[in-house]
């Protein structure tokens, strides 16, 4: 080899990080760093509908949407919007994901027995969660229809009920229709990683626990359990940070309807940024989401995190 | 009565419970387990199944009262008007070069950075690794109005292009925002998985970084490639907030976005509306069912190794 | 075919210095091994011969030339990996082709080379198969001849032999063996199995703590060790350290008092021990040059009770307590009666015998043994 190749090969060496990290690190900072920069700067201007001018608010956007500032009927000083509505959706990702994670947990403890047809299980078991959100969504919309809906036909045309029920015109039904369908969609995901999860578990152990005399409770609690503790907080961080900024489900099944009962964060930000057209408010409920989700991450890896093994 | 015996006996032998007879116990956990593994299968794919008949009845057959859950007279009707009165073959074109675009950015920067992250130590290689995975749990809704100001005016290339607003690049960029961390995560963690000692041999056997990686490493990564080219796919497939946000006609709007239109202020098109669904599900639903260890290694390697 | 040479050869990672200034001459056709507990920083010495890392100080000579800033593919080595490396997407016939193909090697000579190798290691059979439908011992002769069809200056084997199995590796050992007869190729192996080190090497590099500790052929380094760690590293089971206090008696011999007994000191280390008079001195003697005494009482007959029987088939491996307390090993005639609980006489090998510094533990003795050797 010629000593002039070589020194080229050498410096095209040189430059293979630089040529390999170097783009996506530029289009991250464009696609990520810059509008993160600028979701930060829009949230502190309002924008006159009119005119499109835009003004230098400060923080009077965080304080108009979470105080309601000088507005009556206060909750402990709040908006009573954000308490109803971070209500809302403290209700809906906390019923989804406790309900689907012990679903998907049962589920994965079944298919992580030695079973014929396993592979056919978790195949039928993954499907939903590949769904196009809206279709899914639109799919329940669909099942709950007071009319024509598969769940008022079965359980009118079963006997078990005489008059169909209206699900998306009463707060608390519509609320559970959510539930339900975003339990559907999502429990597949925690299948997935607790079965992976499941697959670190050392057959020993379960054979050890046996011989000692272990019941099933205590096998899951002290064989089990430990090893699958990682996949459980990723499963759980995971499932709730995408839970507190899902907007499909909710705006293809109820809009956040009737009245304001179903209105979530995600449906919120939405309305006010794209349909009610104020972006410095939108901007700055995009930064409480942000902020919030920073914080869940903290929290569950804080109380999670530091593990004795 | 003995042939019914008997088809239940093939059965039982055939799910392996007729086995270890003396294990009593063992048999009836499996019984018990194919029991709610089977009704847990037949509940979710019932809605499934639901509007699949849905789309395949008669337009006026949808509202019939009583509710029939057997689809009387199959038809492809429903498909073939989303077609004709709809422009269902652009949404689809559409969805097909937004995702398909998406996913080969991704996945070429994702693999090339994957594979520097997992292998050199160089200046900054945490924090930037650490900053991937931090743009990973930002909330896309929280950027809407950052990316529809971005896209109707944008920075640097706005001369040459003009407002992005209602273009399928526009898509591809927004995608490429949560798809490209995920896929540098995945292709990182694969990688850690491969031996170094194969570079080193490569270098050994007189490659040079750039020929190791393409003749070695890269014939090696197919199985990462493809669990992480399905998933930005799907991903992007699937994405309907942007889409909402970003496109206001068929020069751009996705499939997610024309099921969606179905649903009218007081009306909704239902039989249309599930054929249009079943369409937008279709890439789902099979890579499910062809592709699903793919599906399966890349969630695990993109999330557990967190 | 090249000699290797080390000249005061530093690797430092952040702050751990993995070796620490190693010379060392490696002659043409020879085959050294490295050996010593893991973290000796026997496979970063490797590396850095193989060019996979670079040297923060010292000089590395492969032939003549220096080659510390040539890359591994200049440097004209071929290497085995503890895990084979074998490119797991290319047959076996495209993972021993590859290298030559990467320097431009004429297509004849490609096809000769790789024919003779896979004749060599009896892998014909092989050659279309990929590295997953093989077992390991096969993988293992591919990884080799993917390094012999390269006809490099030096072959470098990192553990090659530590995944296979007992039986096999005792084979793929006589093969090496065998391969560098007919080869004779410089071969720089490490590995951290004393048995492998002394069976392969005709030169061997033993190393603790980034440093070599000592150099030379096998049966030199075993029978004369330069210090305890070297005393007690090779040999299985090790070495039988034994503390004591160097006193004269009154005929005015030397003698290690060492608590409850005393033992004589050969006279020919007069010499050397004559300064440690009063000291602390520690006694080395290893298990197999102690046998029982059946004959009654003589001089230097140390009375101990049998702990533990353990045969082992060549012999059977006693662990005795002296009347010290200490517990020793010796290794004895498979055929011995003595059972556990049972009192015996040991008698150690006066040849055999070596004193060591307790402090420093560099052996007393080593000069004036390998003298010894010498002269004799």
């Amino acid at each position: 080899m010629s000593t002039e190749k070589q020194s080229l090969r050498r410096k095209l060496d040189r430059l293979f990080v630089p040529l390999t990290v170097g783009p996506t690190m530029l289009w991250i900072a464009g696609i990520i760093v810059y509008p993160t920069l600028k979701l930060l700067w829009s949230s502190v201007f309002w924008t006159n509908p009119i005119d499109g001018q835009k003004e230098f608010v400060g923080l009077r956007n965080f304080e108009r949407l979470i105080f309601a500032e000088g507005g009556s009927g206060t909750v402990f000083g709040l908006a009573p919007d954000f308490v109803s509505i971070t209500w809302h959706t403290f209700v809906y990702v906390g019923l989804s994901v406790s309900i689907s994670f012990a679903l998907g947990l049962g589920i994965a403890l079944l298919l992580d027995k030695d079973l014929k047809g396993r592979g056919w299980f978790r195949t039928a078991v993954i499907v939903p969660w590949i769904l196009p959100y809206v279709m899914s969504g639109l799919m329940w919309r669909w099942m709950f229809n007071s009319e024509y809906g598969a769940i008022n036909g079965i359980l009118t045309q079963s006997g078990l009920l005489s008059s169909k029920i209206a699900f998306f015109s009463d707060g608390t039904l519509a609320m559970m229709a959510l539930v339900i369908a975003d339990i559907w969609v999502f429990t597949p995901f925690i299948i997935i990683i607790l079965l992976a999860g499941l697959q670190n578990v050392p057959e020993q152990l379960y054979d050890a626990a046996e011989v000692d005399g272990a019941g099933k409770v205590s096998r899951f609690v002290n064989v089990t359990y430990p090893f699958l503790k990682p996949s459980i907080l990723v499963a759980l961080t995971i499932r709730i940070i995408f839970d507190i900024r899902a907007l499909d489900l909710v705006w293809v099944m109820t809009q956040g309807g009737p009245g304001k009962s179903t209105e979530v964060w995600a449906s919120w930000l939405y309305r006010t940024a794209q349909v009610f057209n104020r972006p410095g408010e939108g901007a700055a409920l995009g930064v409480v989401l942000l902020a919030v989700t920073f914080l869940i991450v903290a929290v569950l890896y804080r109380v999670f995190g530091e593990s004795p093994y | 009565m003995s042939t019914k015996q008997s088809t239940l006996g093939q059965l039982i032998a055939a799910l392996g419970l007729d086995t270890e007879n003396e294990w009593s116990h063992v048999v009836r956990e499996r019984l018990v387990a194919y029991a709610l593994l089977g009704l847990y299968v037949f509940v979710i794919w019932f809605p499934i199944y639901f509007i699949f008949i849905t789309s395949i009845k008669p337009t006026s057959a949808v509202l019939d009262i009583p509710i029939s859950f057997l689809p009387t007279q199959p038809t492809v009707s429903n498909y073939v008007e989303i077609f004709q009165n709809r422009p269902f073959e652009l949404y689809t074109l559409n969805s097909l070069i937004v995702a398909s675009t998406t996913t080969v950015i991704c996945v070429t920067l994702g693999t090339v950075t994957g594979y520097s992250f997992s292998r050199y130590d160089f200046v900054g290689n945490k924090t930037l690794l650490l900053s991937i995975v931090g743009a990973r749990m930002i909330p896309p809704i929280a950027l809407i109005v950052p990316f529809f100001s971005i896209m109707s005016n944008p920075p640097l290339i706005g001369g040459l292009t003009g407002s992005l607003y209602d273009t399928r690049i526009a898509l591809i960029l927004t995608y490429t925002f949560f798809n490209l961390p995920f896929a540098v995560w995945i292709m990182k963690n694969y990688f850690d998985g491969v031996p170094e000692s194969l570079d080193e041999q490569a270098r050994i056997d007189g490659c040079s970084r750039w020929e190791g990686f393409v003749k070695i490493i890269l014939p090696m990564a197919k199985p990462g490639i493809a669990a992480t080219a399905i998933l930005a796919f799907i991903f992007s497939w699937n994405e309907f907030v942007f889409a909402l946000v970003l496109t206001s006609s068929e020069q751009a709007q996705t499939l997610p976005i024309a099921v969606s239109l179905f649903v009218a202020d007081d009306f909704v098109d239902w039989a249309h509306l599930a054929a249009g669904g079943m369409i937008a599900a279709l890439p789902g639903i099979l890579f499910g069912l062809f592709f699903q260890q793919y599906i399966v290694s890349g969630l695990t390697q993109g999330a557990v190794k967190e | 075919m090249a000699h290797v040479e080390l000249n005061d050869l530093v690797k430092e990672f952040d702050d751990v210095t993995a070796v620490d200034g190693i010379s060392l001459d490696i002659p043409d056709e020879s085959f050294t091994v490295f050996v010593g507990p893991s973290g000796c920083g026997k496979t970063t010495t490797l590396r850095l011969i193989a060019g996979l890392e670079r040297a923060t100080d010292g000089e590395i000579r492969i032939g003549d030339e220096v080659v510390n800033d040539r890359r591994a593919y200049e440097r004209d080595i071929a290497m085995v990996f503890q895990n084979y490396a074998l490119y797991p997407h290319k047959t076996v016939r495209e993972n021993m082709r590859f290298g030559l193909e990467q320097h431009d090697t004429p297509e004849d000579v490609i096809t000769e080379r790789v024919t003779e190798a896979a004749e060599l290691l009896q892998i014909q059979d092989l050659l279309e198969r990929k590295p997953s439908e093989l077992s390991g011992g096969q993988q293992q002769r591919v990884a080799l001849g993917r390094a012999i069809v390269r006809d490099p200056a030096v072959f470098l084997m990192d553990e090659p032999l530590s995944n296979l199995d007992a039986k096999l590796r005792v084979q793929m050992r006589a093969e090496l063996n065998k391969l560098h007869e007919e080869l004779s190729t410089t071969t720089v192996y490490v590995t951290h199995d004393q048995v492998e080190a002394m069976t392969l090497a005709d030169q061997i590099a033993v190393m603790d703590d980034g440093q070599i500790q000592q150099v030379g052929a096998p049966t030199h380094v075993y029978s004369n060790p330069r210090n305890m760690f070297v005393a007690g590293f090779l040999g299985s089971p090790s070495m039988n350290f034994i503390e004591g206090t160097l006193e004269r008696d009154s005929a005015g011999k030397l003698q290690l008092d060492i608590g409850t007994e005393t033992h004589d000191v050969p006279d020919e280390f007069d010499d050397e021990l004559e300064s440690y008079l009063g000291d602390e001195v520690v006694l080395g003697i290893r298990p197999e040059n102690i046998s029982l005494n059946q004959d009654g009482i003589a001089a230097n007959v140390h009375p101990a009770t049998v702990q533990v029987v353990e045969p082992q088939g060549e012999k059977t491996v006693l662990e005795v307590g002296l009347d010290t307390g200490q517990t020793i090993k010796a290794a004895v005639d498979p055929d011995t009666t003595v059972q556990m609980g049972d009192s015996v006489n040991l008698r150690f090998d006066r040849d055999s015998l070596q004193y060591f510094d307790p402090q420093t533990g560099e052996s007393l003795t080593y000069e004036s043994k390998s003298e010894q050797k010498l002269t004799a």
